[in-house]
């Protein structure tokens, strides 16, 4: 049953950089390095295999927003570029040609990012527990 | 075939109660569970994947795949939906059905719910009816559930509700940092208060400790086994007396009936190790006790050729008047801390607007909630007007998940007939038996109810230092879920109920319903404390009965 995600390298560097804009780090990490980029990719092979493509389609679109928009990958231009980047997915104001609704994907996106930082460690994300600690729950 | 007095179908609060009253009345009786019988540690504290948020799947039952009922959508179409899905209804399917993961708020019923039409008259549309009893028949069975399994809790200003003969048998739960603070904001609006009676040890009981206050109540099991559940009390009681067989994995099939329309006993399909048998037993009676979606469900799929619209269902009554609770409620967040981490969390309630609210059927309770886990305070808690990501977002919630404060209640719903469970004529499960298919929503006059009881939330959390409040009125839709009611509704004319006054199916003399089926009305409440209630009277009928 379990299918392997065939992401490249450009898809789990967009991923990463995508969900930590969504997260950010400040003095407590951010989704990225908490370890929600792995939860993504678990929740992928598992629960959400049918989301795959959405995924994979996505990511690809976000890519090329970035490139036509800011001239480089997504996780190579600034933070400010990525955020209005996002932000233009967000509101489905895509200058490209997507083959999935870029809210939907989004809104997948921060779905799965906030899934992954805030529930339970044994889930894959929330390494050490840390949004517990850092909203003090 | 093997014979048993008794066949008892479900071992949620109904079914295990029955279990226990007859079996220690000294008849042989078998109680069958589809779910599973699973250990604490078999019941995984998964954020995800558990009876409070199933994002992906539940920790006590039912599996999400091969599960599936359908639902009727606007348009008309029939929907396939699975058990972690909205619209689905689901409860939990294990030993101790929904009181396995309960949050075990064990509320009595008020006098005037017990009469709803009477007091309030019948809204256009609706089936809004008077039960068959009242309160002060049903009071005897509440102490008896209070005290032989164990409820705390605590009397002060409740006055305006039900009379009880007996005080709590155990002291309430101590009161929270947020419980203490919605009491200033009470006091301060002359609203009287009192803390959430629980199905929950705060003592040692029943030779189980007392909570432990961990954060993980509803939705999970108990890790010091302080909750109590039909699992822990009134199951092991009926199986200590050597009268009572159990059978988890065992799903009902049908109800049989003989050729002269009797019923005769049940048949079930067991799963063992991947293979699955189909066994039928003999019963001197049978009793439902799966739920509201799930006894309907047997009852439809029973049908014989004397029966050709199922069991009990002459008057076409069965599975309609489906109702669980609207819950409005309202955030805010304080400028001082409102959270200390001790839970359960509900600690603090009020019940001056269940009734007497003007213009308004009826009302509801409202209290403070269980500890919310984190990722269920960013799915369910969020204002509108912050940005649902970047930093805004995470320093939103460091800085409010210790300051913030939620009231909500059950609203008593106004029931519609149309609100019903059916069977499919589509879709099946994996056994071949066709699946319950739910169609309709409640009475629009719920929704003018639920609307006031969110301006009261509103009212409560101003009084008690918000610095900021928000909330949103749901539309009209079909509830039911964890508080499911109404299927099987009870009373004296079989034209218009499905059971006598004793939770015996008006058709016939050897068949019983006990469980939230027959609740009329559902209360501005939690159910339980009433389902276990109903259980224990009618089960005392079935016993007094017979020896008579």
């Amino acid at each position: 049953m379990v299918k392997e995600v065939d992401f490249d390298e450009i898809h789990i560097g967009v991923l990463e950089a995508a969900i930590d804009r969504l997260i950010p780090p400040d003095d407590y990490p951010g989704a990225k390095d908490s370890g929600t980029g792995v939860f993504i990719i678990q929740l992928l092979r598992g629960d959400e295999q049918h989301l795959q493509s959405l995924y994979r389609e996505g990511l690809r679109a976000l890519n090329e927003e970035a490139r036509i928009g800011y001239g480089n990958n997504f996780a190579d231009i600034s933070l400010e570029q990525q955020d209005a980047v996002l932000r233009q997915i967000e509101k489905s104001a895509v200058q490209t040609q997507w083959s999935v609704d870029p809210k939907v994907f989004f809104d997948t996106l921060l779905r799965h990012t906030t899934e992954g930082f805030y529930s339970d460690a044994a889930n894959g994300g929330n390494r050490d527990s840390i949004s517990w600690k850092m909203i003090g729950f | 075939m093997k014979s048993y007095d008794a066949v008892i179908i479900g071992s949620g609060a109904g079914g295990g109660v029955a279990a226990c009253v007859l079996a220690e009345a000294g008849m042989q009786v078998l109680l069958l569970e589809r779910g599973k019988n699973l250990s604490f540690d078999e019941i995984p504290r998964d954020n995800l994947r558990n009876q409070r948020l199933s994002q992906y799947g539940h920790n006590a039952g039912p599996e999400i795949h091969d599960n599936p009922r359908t639902v009727i959508d606007d348009d008309g179409n029939e929907k396939i939906v699975a058990p972690h899905q909205n619209g689905y209804q689901n409860n939990a399917a294990i030993l101790g059905g929904g009181t396995r993961v309960y949050g075990a708020q064990a509320w009595r019923f008020m006098p005037q719910d017990f009469r709803m039409a009477t007091t309030y008259g019948v809204p256009e549309g609706s089936s809004l009816a008077d039960w068959p009893i009242d309160y002060e028949e049903l009071e005897p069975y509440y102490e008896c559930v209070e005290v032989e399994m164990g409820v705390c809790g605590d009397n002060r200003d409740s006055d305006h509700l039900g009379k009880r003969k007996k005080s709590f048998p155990m002291p309430p739960v101590p009161s929270t940092l947020s419980g203490q603070t919605l009491e200033r904001g009470a006091k301060s609006l002359g609203w009287k208060t009192l803390p959430v009676p629980l199905l929950i040890n705060s003592v040692e009981y029943n030779n189980r400790p007392p909570c432990v206050q961990c954060k993980f109540c509803v939705g999970f099991a108990c890790p010091s086994d302080s909750k109590s559940g039909s699992q822990n009390t009134v199951i092991p009681r009926a199986i200590v007396t050597g009268n009572c067989d159990l059978i988890c994995e065992a799903m009902a099939e049908r109800i049989d009936t003989n050729s002269e329309g009797r019923v005769t006993g049940v048949s079930y399909i067991r799963d063992d190790k991947g293979t699955s048998a189909r066994i039928s037993v003999a019963a001197g009676l049978v009793i439902c006790s799966g739920g509201a979606v799930e006894s309907a469900r047997l009852l439809l799929n029973s049908k014989s050729d004397r029966h050709p619209q199922g069991l009990g269902n002459e008057y076409d009554q069965v599975g309609r008047h489906l109702q669980g609770h609207y819950y409005p409620g309202a955030f805010s967040v304080n400028e001082d801390i409102t959270y200390d981490g001790i839970g359960p969390g509900p600690s603090i309630a009020t019940c001056d607007f269940n009734h007497g609210n003007p213009g308004i059927v009826g009302g509801g309770m409202l209290a403070n909630d269980f500890i919310k886990l984190p990722i269920m305070f960013w799915k369910t808690a969020l204002p509108q007007d912050i940005s649902r990501w970047g930093l805004e977002n995470k320093q939103w919630m460091r800085e409010n998940y210790r300051r913030y404060l939620q009231v909500m209640g059950p609203v008593q719903e106004i029931p519609s007939p149309d609100g019903r469970v059916k069977v499919s004529g589509q879709v099946t499960d994996k056994y071949g038996l066709p699946v319950a298919q739910l169609s309709g929503t409640q009475h629009p006059e719920t929704l003018r109810t639920s609307e006031f009881m969110r301006t009261k939330a509103v009212e409560w959390l101003q009084a008690s230092g918000a610095k900021k409040i928000w909330s949103n009125s749901p539309p009209l839709f079909l509830s039911g879920g964890q508080h499911q009611a109404g299927t099987c509704r009870m009373g004296d004319d079989p034209k218009t109920s499905v059971t006598d006054r004793w939770g015996r199916v008006h058709s016939h003399q050897n068949l019983f319903v006990l469980d939230g089926s027959l609740n009329v009305t559902n209360g501005g409440f939690n159910p339980v404390l009433t389902i276990l209630a109903l259980a224990y009277r009618g089960a005392e009928h079935i016993v007094s009965d017979r020896v008579l």
